[in-house]
């Protein structure tokens, strides 16, 4: 194996767990996650010196995969609309309660738009910059900036979340 | 990082939870791989395609006394009369038509290619027109806001539109309106829409594989085109 490949290698093996969580909360589904972050990792690969040596390879694979998400969103744009419930039950026994905060996470983030999703999940969850996440975005800190402000807004009036919040994280 | 974005990373982090599979560098592999075997097949397959038509012409221009037609056969554009919305389309070259709506639209939302109100038609380059109608008491100005709130709202695109121009549809005044949405993509997105005889038509385009910037104004001919080709009922 080559320098690079071996880079790659490593790469995708220090990275792969924290990509699919991001993925995860974008798509709200563990299979939709992993095809996201390899289909990211494969548009990757074939530039990956050339990312290695003039920018954070991990911001460049965030990016794909933002830019990935957002086709697949586009593909199925019209058919997608944001949702106050999504269509699960709950689960019954010790499970529950780690059952109920996913699931009314996954229906606070849906009721974002995307653009307020992605920054949410960047900023908050990745814990990348302002500048970073405009970066992976690409668009401007100021876009990034209001754009988390209206998606706090939106949070802090969802009874969803204040409920959530109210109790002791699992 | 203040009180609220620490309970919600906190929240966050409770409900997402641990991936079930890891992603390996052989599962990455085997799709590169994939993808470029499907990408020289249709090389190839391009390629000997051309190579058989060529050869074919050359073997009809060798045959001396080959039978040369009366006439020369004349293409005739196709038209496309929709079934729900009565207008007439005459495809031009590199379009044509996916599906007829299943059903007319309710006047409700933003059809967007993939509903089953809209005519759906595919041209060059992959880029898609998409037809749906109903009736409406607004005038052309007041439908051209509608359409691009109602999208704006249901598809997160910009609230204003990029441009807003003035263009004839099917012998109807109409306007063209070019946005990108989602915002955070790249993807141009256009409406055409008119009013004739109280019906608010809307003709959207998009090219689904997200095409880069310097690709839209090859989009944006053949749209153009498709417009040219619309005939709305007296």
């Amino acid at each position: 194996m080559d320098a690079e490949a071996e880079g790659f290698a490593q790469f995708v093996e220090a990275r792969q767990r924290a990509l699919q969580r991001t993925a995860w909360l974008l798509t709200g589904d563990w299979a939709a996650a992993e095809d996201l972050v390899q289909t990211a990792l494969v548009r990757s690969w074939p530039r990956w010196e050339r990312i290695r040596r003039r920018d954070d390879p991990e911001i460049y694979v965030r990016r794909a995969m933002l830019n990935t998400w957002s086709s697949w969103r586009r593909r199925r744009w019209w058919g997608e609309r944001p949702s106050e419930t999504v269509p699960d039950a709950q689960a019954v026994g010790d499970m529950a309660t780690e059952v109920t905060v996913r699931i009314a996470v996954q229906s606070v983030l849906k009721s974002l738009t995307a653009r307020q999703r992605a920054v949410v999940v960047l900023r908050v969850f990745d814990d990348l910059s302002e500048a970073q996440v405009a970066h992976v975005l690409d668009c401007a800190i100021g876009t990034v900036k209001s754009t988390m402000a209206q998606a706090v807004a939106r949070l802090r009036e969802d009874p969803r979340l204040a409920g959530l919040m109210d109790r002791e994280p699992q | 990082m203040n009180g609220m974005d620490r309970q919600l990373r906190d929240l966050l982090e409770a409900a997402v939870g641990e991936p079930p599979r890891q992603v390996t560098v052989a599962a990455v592999r085997r799709r590169v791989i994939r993808r470029r075997v499907v990408q020289y097949t249709a090389v190839a397959a391009a390629v000997i395609a051309v190579l058989v038509l060529v050869s074919l012409g050359t073997l009809g221009r060798a045959l001396p006394h080959a039978p040369a037609p009366a006439t020369r056969p004349h293409p005739e554009t196709p038209i496309i009369t929709s079934r729900h919305y009565g207008y007439t389309e005459a495809l031009p070259a590199g379009w044509r038509l996916v599906t007829q709506a299943k059903q007319q639209w309710d006047g409700n939302g933003a059809p967007g290619d993939g509903d089953s109100v809209v005519d759906l038609y595919v041209g060059p380059g992959g880029v898609e027109a998409w037809v749906y109608a109903a009736p409406t008491k607004e005038n052309l100005a007041a439908y051209a806001i509608t359409t691009v709130r109602v999208a704006g709202a249901v598809h997160d695109c910009p609230a204003v539109p990029q441009t807003n121009q003035a263009i004839t549809i099917g012998g109807a005044p109409g306007r063209l309106l070019d946005t990108q949405c989602p915002a955070l993509t790249s993807f141009l997105v256009e409406l055409a829409v008119t009013v004739h005889h109280g019906i608010g038509f809307v003709i959207g385009s998009q090219n689904p594989s997200g095409t880069a910037p310097g690709d839209w104004p090859a989009d944006r001919a053949a749209f153009r085109e498709f417009l040219a080709g619309i005939r709305l009922k007296r």
